[in-house]
């Protein structure tokens, strides 16, 4: 499981459709969601689970982050999608409509009855859970902090605007309070924040919209319906020339201060503290993922090193 | 594009699959129990349909998508909504209408023709060892006779068995070597499939060289032959008569070594009348020899089903005593045929016109 | 496992299979293919069709199988979801798979 990973772009592909399953990896989302839940006709849950069962056991996603959106434990099959899902091993274990700290909980403990008895590392499979309801949004940190296998939290809109007696809009108003409510829940967890899907295919300038005043918001990433969406949300998110010359600046510094056995850190005579590193990372991290940074120039590898 | 499976039928639903058959030149049918419909939506409203399918008992058919999004995988996707929804209700022999120029885009989604008549319209089906398994399963009761005269086929629905179906069976099994009658399967009928074909074996008994087998799937079915039951339509759509004759010439007469088909001679019913025209025009053509059978009168009148159901409705035994053999007269008289009466009763109260036009 | 009735799964979209399985009798098993790539892959098909019904005990089905391109995984998904409605079981033994 890994916590630190890009996460721009998380691609929704409906469990029981073969064709997109097959092509998913493609793309070169950051990761691909396998959904078990919404897009899934009741009679046809059996299919779709198994389908998606025998793709992640077979093929190779070339590194590309697996998610399996399963449905909820009050539905009657919940529990098989997590018998099922632990053996084929995806990534992460996403869990729908999630409204407080022991919905998490006891997904979690079904998933680690389930990885004994797989013979696996308990832990392996990691969790992320949509927060979809006022409730949940009222309980977000309290959901965030809820197991050691949360690596992200993400806020689904549909169902939390029905419940908010109101309908989403091109601005966003209405679910404004509970993105700033996950992404700040997120942060202090020290966790992934996702938004929500946006579904009309036919405007892209409300695509970019939404997209800016997301990472504006601070969320990590979005998840998206179409490949068609995945090049104008890694572009959002691409950091620009002078954040990477600024990011590459500090890694050097950071580096030369090291050889040089010294404690103070500075970069166009500004001290440089632990956040500004961190960001710095994360800034050339999106930098690789878009193919931005000049790698003729003398910061070569300075990151991996 | 947003999909719309509807079961129960609503009008704007239908008013939506006209408008997309229309287009195409095809024509809504009556018995349509359930339709897929998908619009070429952008905001997920229910307008502007662009493809449709339907079925009826397990039969596929009114399938049409618009010219513009031909290629783009609908039809695929409403032919596996229509299996899902049909898998679901029990119905699993699938049968699908197509005319002939789409027969290749079903038969690359699974379905193998069973018959096609000229350049109109084809009959698909799912199984592919359907018609075959169904001649095999003839071909074990083909009986071979040392006497003379051709084998024979005779098609009867039998609602109830009648003097009058006797009186036809007797004159043309005395003409053939063999005589296979075929009963019609048909739910529909005020009488159970089971006790039709029952009564026509007790009837017939007597009868060495006759052979009573149920129709099935392929001989007048709602598959075959499905305007047969809009009985309100009162016509026969040609191209479906012609369908259900081809399907018999080429595979159950084969597989029974028939070479002659009767049928009993048909002034009231211009359904049976249009189907025997249309028998007339395919069997010869294939080898088959259609022979027509005047009906038995009953002082003066011929012995008609409808008449012997119409007395069975009122209880009037007496009078029916004399148009029904002896076992058919047991079996009225008994409690095993209450039902059929009560369904006589209902549908006369209910005024739907089924019960007097019908001789078969 | 035991074929009780008739058994569907999948779909005729493009890259999926549609796969049907109904009692054989006695009569072993028997697989009617149709694929968009039966020239090149028919034999690969009913190789993993065969080897995923001997894995479940199936000894007598008629498997039809309408292929539109499927991955190997996605025939092995298809089939085994058939053959489990087919049975008439809805648990399925994942530690088996």
């Amino acid at each position: 499981m890994d916590r630190t990973r890009l996460r721009r772009s998380m691609l929704y592909v409906p469990g029981n459709n073969a064709g997109m399953i097959r092509d998913a990896a493609i793309y070169h989302s950051d990761s691909i969601m396998f959904d078990l839940e919404d897009s899934v006709a009741y009679r046809q849950k059996d299919a779709a689970r198994m389908l998606v069962f025998q793709n992640l056991r077979t093929l190779d996603f070339e590194g590309i982050e697996t998610v399996v959106r399963i449905n909820g434990l009050d539905t009657p099959y919940g529990r098989e999608d997590i018998r099922a899902m632990v053996k084929a091993r995806p990534d992460i274990i996403r869990l729908p409509k999630t409204d407080c700290a022991q919905d998490v909980q006891e997904v979690e403990k079904l998933i680690e009855i389930e990885e004994r008895k797989n013979g696996m590392p308990v832990g392996t499979i990691g969790m992320m859970a949509a927060i979809e309801s006022p409730l949940g949004v009222i309980n977000a940190y309290s959901i965030a902090t809820s197991s050691d296998r949360l690596i992200g939290i993400a806020i689904g809109a549909e169902d939390y605007v029905t419940a908010m007696k109101t309908a989403r809009s091109a601005s966003g108003v209405e679910i404004l309070y509970a993105r700033s409510a996950i992404v700040t829940a997120a942060r202090a967890a020290g966790i992934c924040a996702f938004d929500t899907v946006y579904s009309d295919l036919n405007n892209e300038e409300g695509f970019e919209a939404e997209v800016r005043l997301i990472k504006q918001l601070g969320f990590d990433g979005k998840s998206i319906i179409s490949p068609r969406q995945i090049k104008l949300v890694h572009d959002v998110f691409a950091p620009n020339g002078k954040e990477i010359a600024f990011a590459e600046r500090v890694i050097e510094a950071i580096e030369e201060a090291k050889a040089k056995g010294s404690g103070v850190i500075a970069v166009n005579g500004k001290m440089i503290d632990k956040p500004i590193v961190e960001r710095a990372i994360s800034t050339l991290e999106r930098a690789d993922a878009a193919g931005l940074r000049d790698y003729s120039s003398p910061a070569e590898g300075v990151l991996h090193a | 594009m947003i999909e719309r499976i509807v079961t129960r039928v609503q009008h704007q639903s239908i008013a939506d699959c006209i408008t997309v058959l229309q287009r195409q030149g095809l024509q809504w049918e009556d018995d349509i129990e359930g339709s897929v419909i998908i619009y070429n939506s952008i905001d997920g409203s229910y307008s502007d349909p662009v493809a449709t399918a339907s079925y009826s008992a397990q039969v596929i058919k009114c399938v049409a998508v618009d010219p513009l999004f031909e290629g783009t995988g609908l039809a695929q996707r409403m032919i596996t909504l229509l299996i899902e929804e049909l898998t679901e209700l029990g119905r699993d022999r699938l049968f699908l209408f197509t005319r002939v120029k789409n027969l290749r885009t079903f038969s690359e989604l699974g379905f193998h023709p069973v018959a096609i008549v000229g350049d109109l319209i084809a009959l698909l089906e799912q199984d592919p060892r359907g018609i075959s398994s169904y001649c095999r399963s003839l071909a074990a009761e083909q009986v071979t006779s040392t006497s003379s005269g051709p084998a024979a086929a005779l098609v009867m629905n039998c609602n109830p068995f009648t003097l009058g179906h006797r009186s036809i069976i007797e004159t043309a099994a005395a003409m053939s070597s063999i005589l296979y009658i075929f009963v019609v399967t048909e739910d529909d009928s005020i009488f159970r499939t089971e006790d039709r074909l029952e009564l026509v074996k007790l009837g017939t008994a007597d009868l060495a060289n006759v052979i009573v087998l149920e129709g099935g799937q392929y001989i007048i079915s709602r598959n075959t032959f499905p305007t047969y039951f809009l009985k309100e339509q009162q016509i026969v759509d040609h191209a479906y008569a012609q369908l259900d004759a081809t399907i018999f010439a080429e595979h159950i007469a084969p597989a029974l070594g028939i070479t002659r088909r009767y049928v009993g001679d048909e002034p009231f019913c211009p359904v049976t009348d249009d189907y025997n025209s249309c028998l007339q025009e395919i069997l010869p053509a294939a080898g088959i020899e259609l022979t027509v059978i005047p009906r038995l009168e009953h002082e003066g009148k011929e012995i008609s089903a409808s008449e012997v159901r119409r007395l069975f409705g009122a209880a009037d035994l007496a009078a029916l005593k004399e148009l029904v053999p002896q076992s058919t007269y047991d079996f009225l008289s008994s409690d095993a045929s209450a039902y059929a009466q009560k369904e006589i009763r209902r549908r006369s109260n209910a005024g739907t016109g089924s019960i007097q036009d019908e001789n078969r | 496992m035991r074929i009780v009735k008739t058994g569907t799964a999948g779909t005729l979209e493009s890259s999926d299979v549609m796969i049907t399985v109904r009692s054989n009798g006695t009569d072993g098993v028997q697989i009617a293919l149709q694929s968009i790539v039966e020239k090149q892959f028919g034999k690969q098909i009913r190789a993993t069709i065969e080897d995923t019904l001997k894995s479940m005990s199936i000894d007598h089905a008629y498997i039809d199988v309408k292929d539109q391109g499927a991955l190997d995984c996605a025939i092995t998904a298809r089939l085994v979801s058939a053959v489990y409605r087919a049975a008439g079981i809805e648990k399925i033994d994942w530690e088996a798979l």
